[in-house]
């Protein structure tokens, strides 16, 4: 097993133990001690001879074997110098509790910079600096300093916050969800969620995986992994930080960048990762996954006791995209021969008021043999005849174990405490309220579509490379990071990309004679690197008919450029012929920080920042991706054809999507890229970018 | 030669035109080519105190770069300054004029060529009577404009120039000219100016980058800032200055736009700070006197990219960088070398000989 040193270690030493009552370093020992750990413990401490009954050891090199893990919990100054004793024992595993590093100031920094030397030099894996430690239900083994210890249980859970998971130890005991696996992963200096993604891949203890991120750190890396762990196990992932006050808030406390929202979003589409959209819905999406089967499709079926709450179900399930099993007759049959004639017989099914547990009992028992029924969500309000503990009872002993996802929707308060014990017992999560059982299960669903998904070919365009290689150092040579919009055309045109005939004029005479070369009408716009809407500024001319109106707006557009941007470099005005009408997409590219080259695709032209109709994918993209993400758009009605309008060459645009991502992946120089707009001809008559923009970078 | 040395007058019409360059340059290789140099900024505008002595910046580098042996009191024997002012509106006041005829007596002694270094524009001066108008009569100098290349005012200056100079006006050297404005500039603005102006264009130099960049250190002595983190890279170069005001996600695809330039943001925004240093832009300058959090120093000494607290906002902060850039000197070893190379390709050396009256060398 990856990273075994951590979760399975035949003894681990505890540097910094101590027995003062309150110190961090007598807690983990105490964990340790007391969590049934089956191999050698070594405290480790200069002071003392003894600590709660274990010898201890003046130093790490005086241990009588090489421990498997080493849990350091001393003062920061002095963790280089022991994690270099350890190195220098042969240890190859260590977790550092303690804090005081990068995210304490410059000394902290520093100090985790020669860490980080200490531990590449010795080839170890360190988990942390400043971390809560971490657990392992299985071995058992808890190195935590949580006064809770985590409940055995098939959820391998990590986090970014150390203080969270102490939070998550008692909420999780009190709704029955139990770990695998704990591990905090504090700065992650060494060991990060990629390396734990790898670990826990194949650990058959661990049914669903689930984290708390602030940032990842290796883009690359997690999205090949994640793609490949969510193959075997779901992986939930909740992610902070994900709007511009939460990322401020994670950029001064991590020192990472919060990376872009979309950028996140497309990174766990890409790769199957479940996204929780809140820490209550992390675990409670987790407690489905470890504890019932992931649906075969997505018709619910609702079992009620009232009214109300059926529909409530019923519209959350509509919002969540979920639907509404229609039953089969023999289900129906069954039903109306146990229920009272005035029930409802159809979903959602409803026993009524005065139901006793036999009624849920009949009714499961029709609704689980339903062929039509993928997940059931049963909910009981308590009435003054209701049964709570026996209907948990009836629900347990037809739905456990039988193949069909079940999820009790028990509503109140401590009347339905009994009951809620029951069915945790047996397995079967209970929400105290619809919504999130509905949530859980879009989760699940989602998961399930996932898997069933087809894998996407990413075609091969022939291109010319070379060209734009040729482009690209030119333009860097030059000191230029933005390339002209003539030179940003024979970029795209190498790569088959379709561009309007482009000219640039520096001065008037160019500008007449570009104008006779491309041919009436023609578009004239404003050359500059720092002008990046045309529009505003009064930049832009078009449907110019002959020599006299071109020199007018050659007049006209250098006079509002003068005006409005005074200061504003210009290299000229752009000569471009005129396109014929059509609809108007943009098509672009991101480079992020983390995961790379983030496409986008969207309704173009200078509406785009208005209403903001765009979706995004990481490159590279398929057919099926790049079809996806057109899907996506509520522009892509306007493609379609709305109101007897012939429509567009959506397949044109597909590829145009696909030459793009083709592009972005050969030159890693690209940082950003923008077609705005890409004019999408009728079917079979193609799309041609009009304005095209690229920025490169060393 | 026989008679007094040649006087060849680089002027400006213009602020900022790199006036001071040029002519730094010029004297570098004229000294090179074996002449035996004398150099003048008959009107120091450039305030500067040496020990007791208050003097002109060019003037005093410009000699400690040349070695020149003559007194600074003579390279530059004038220096605008408000008691200057005070005493010329004053009764009795001093005869400027003659102060500097006695300097050049001094400076031209035994030279074959004398280099005078105009003040900000032509005209500066007057009022005291010693324009740089009337010093060229004065001294029978040739007259070389060395000009800003603009848009909008590209021979206005120039032409205006000649009206004020007349004949001695014998050249003009376009400076800064933008990559794409050389074409129009060389073969369209010099063929006119030079069939029908009769002013030739003796040198269009391009904009250049790794001339326009200022030292960090630089930056740090202007701005009268504390260095938080980053000590070590204060010799690390920007070329302009970029106010980090936007959002965090359009933070990073701005910097990439324009690498190499300082960012001005607020100490609080770590957002901004944060990608400014991933970007790898070459210096933080944090406005208002807050403190940064402590990560992003740990982080920007790791990157080696110095950070630079101000008490000024962002906005006033900002506008001193770029006047430290705008004002910045070329006594950096390395900038030195980089005008001599763009001198040398881009200026005609033969004819700048034959119109300063020099003989030619091989």
């Amino acid at each position: 097993m990856f990273l075994r040193e951590f979760f399975k270690p035949h003894s681990v030493a505890v540097i910094g133990a101590t027995g003062k009552p309150g110190k961090v370093g007598r807690v983990v020992l105490e964990n340790l001690l007391s969590c049934g750990y089956p191999g050698d413990v070594y405290p480790v401490n200069p002071n003392d001879r003894e600590i709660l009954g274990h010898r201890a050891y003046p130093s790490v090199m005086e241990l009588p074997e090489v421990p498997d893990l080493a849990v350091i919990i001393i003062p920061a100054a002095a963790v280089p110098g022991v994690l270099e004793q350890c190195g220098q024992k042969g240890i190859k595993a260590a977790v550092i509790i303690s804090a005081g590093f990068k995210e304490a100031g410059r000394e902290g920094y520093r100090l985790e910079l020669e860490l980080e030397e200490v531990c590449r030099r010795h080839r170890m894996r360190v988990l942390g600096p400043n971390c809560l430690g971490l657990a392992d239900t299985t071995t058992p083994m808890n190195a935590t300093f949580a006064r809770t210890s985590p409940m055995t249980g098939r959820l391998a859970f990590f986090s970014q916050s150390g203080a969270l998971c102490t939070a998550a130890l008692g909420w999780t005991r009190e709704h029955g969800l139990g770990f695998s696996k704990f591990v905090s992963i504090g700065n992650k200096m060494d060991v990060d969620e990629v390396d734990l993604l790898k670990a826990l891949e194949d650990d058959w203890h661990s049914r669903v995986i689930a984290g708390y991120l602030e940032g990842i750190k290796r883009g690359d890396e997690f999205l090949r992994l994640a793609a490949e762990v969510t193959r075997k196990k779901p992986v939930v992932i909740f992610k902070a930080g994900t709007t511009q006050a939460g990322a401020k808030a994670v950029s001064s406390h991590t020192g990472t960048l919060a990376g872009s929202e979309n950028a996140y979003a497309a990174s766990f589409k890409r790769t199957g990762v479940i996204r929780a959209e809140s820490m209550e819905e992390l675990f409670h999406v987790c407690r489905g996954f470890s504890q019932q089967p992931v649906p075969a499709g997505d018709r619910v079926a609702i079992l009620t006791n009232a009214g109300g709450p059926g529909i409530i179900t019923a519209d959350a399930l509509e919002k969540a995209g979920l639907k509404m099993a229609g039953l089969e007759g023999k289900t129906v049959e069954r039903l109306k021969e146990c229920l009272p004639p005035a029930s409802n017989f159809y979903n959602p099914v409803d026993v009524l008021g005065d139901a006793l547990a036999d009624r849920y009992h009949h009714a499961l028992e029709a609704l689980m043999a339903d062929g039509q029924v993928d997940s059931i969500i049963c909910i009981l309000t308590p009435q003054a005849m209701t049964q709570p503990e026996e209907t948990a009872r009836a629900l347990v002993e037809c739905c456990s174990g039988k193949g069909k996802s079940v999820f009790a929707v028990f509503m109140g308060g401590a009347e339905i405490d009994g009951a809620e014990a029951i069915l945790h017992a047996a397995g079967i999560p209970n929400y105290r309220f619809p919504e999130i059982a509905v949530r859980t299960i879009r989760a699940m669903v989602e998961y399930r579509s996932y898997l069933n998904r087809e894998r996407d070919e990413v075609a091969f365009f022939e291109t010319d490379r070379q060209a734009v290689e040729k482009i690209f150092s030119r333009v860097l040579s030059e000191g230029r990071y933005q390339l002209g919009e003539v030179e940003a055309r024979e970029v795209f045109l190498s790569y088959g990309i379709p561009v309007a005939r482009t000219l640039l004029a520096t001065n008037l005479t160019e500008c007449i004679s570009a104008g006779r070369e491309i041919g009436y009408p023609v578009v004239a716009k404003i050359a500059s690197p720092q002008i990046l809407h045309k529009t505003e500024v009064g930049g832009v001319k078009v449907g110019i008919s002959n020599t006299d109106e071109l020199i007018e707006a050659y007049e006209e557009i250098n006079a509002n450029v003068r005006r409005l941007m005074p200061n504003a470099t210009v290299w000229g005005v752009v000569v471009q012929e005129m396109l014929k009408p059509s609809r108007e997409l943009i098509v672009g590219m991101n480079r992020d920080p983390q995961f790379g080259p983030l496409l986008m695709v969207g309704l173009g032209g200078i509406y785009v920042e208005v209403l903001k109709d765009i979706s995004f994918r990481l490159a590279p993209v398929g057919k099926m991706e790049s079809m996806e993400m057109l899907k996506e758009l509520k522009t892509y009605w306007l493609l379609r054809g709305a109101r007897g309008e012939k429509p567009a060459d959506i397949a044109a645009v597909a590829e145009v999507i696909q030459r793009v991502s083709q592009l972005v992946t050969d030159f890693p120089v690209i940082n950003e890229l923008d077609i705005n707009p890409l004019r999408v001809f009728e079917r079979d008559a193609g799309c041609v970018a009009a304005d095209a923009r690229i920025i490169i970078g060393e | 030669m026989t008679e007094g040395p040649k006087v060849v007058y680089l002027v400006s019409e213009q602020g900022f035109s790199g006036l001071h360059t040029i002519s730094l340059g010029i004297a570098v290789r004229l000294r090179r080519l074996g002449f035996r140099l004398g150099y003048m900024k008959p009107l120091g505008n450039r305030y500067r105190k040496e020990g007791d002595l208050l003097t002109d910046d060019d003037a005093y580098e410009t000699r400690k770069e040349l070695g020149l042996d003559e007194d600074l009191k003579d390279i530059c024997p004038v220096i605008f300054t408000a008691q200057l002012v005070r005493e010329a509106l004053s009764e009795g006041r001093p005869d400027y004029l003659s102060k500097v005829r006695r300097a050049f007596l001094r400076v031209s002694e035994g030279k074959d060529v004398v280099l005078l270094q105009g003040p900000l524009a032509a005209a500066q001066g007057a009022f005291l009577g010693i324009s740089s108008y009337r010093l060229a009569r004065e001294f029978d100098a040739v007259v070389i404009m060395v000009e800003k290349y603009d848009d909008a005012f590209f021979v206005d200056h120039l032409l205006c120039a000649r009206d004020a100079f007349g004949e001695r006006l014998r050249a003009v050297i376009y400076n800064m000219v933008p990559a794409v404005r050389h074409s129009f500039v060389k073969e369209t603005l010099s063929p006119y100016l030079e069939e029908n102006e009769k002013i030739p264009v003796l040198g269009v130099i391009p904009e250049d980058r790794p001339m326009k960049a200022v030292s960090v250190r630089e930056l740090v002595d202007g701005l009268r800032g504390e260095v938080l983190a980053g000590e070590d890279a204060l010799d690390n170069q920007f070329e302009g200055v970029l106010v980090g005001a936007m959002g965090p996600e359009h933070a990073i695809s701005v910097f990439r736009k324009r690498k190499g330039q300082c960012v001005v943001t607020g100490g609080d925004r770590s957002d901004i700070q944060l990608a400014a240093l991933e970007v790898g832009m070459p210096c933080l300058v944090l406005s208002g006197n807050l403190y940064p959090s402590p990560i992003i120093l740990g982080k920007a000494d790791e990157l080696k990219i110095p950070v630079i607290l101000v008490p000024d906002d962002t906005l006033g902060a900002a506008e001193k960088v770029d006047l430290i850039l705008k004002t910045s000197r070329t006594h950096d070893p390395r900038k030195l070398a980089r005008v001599d190379e763009l001198l040398d390709m881009h200026l005609d050396w033969g004819r700048f000989l034959r119109i300063a009256g020099l003989p030619p060398r091989p």
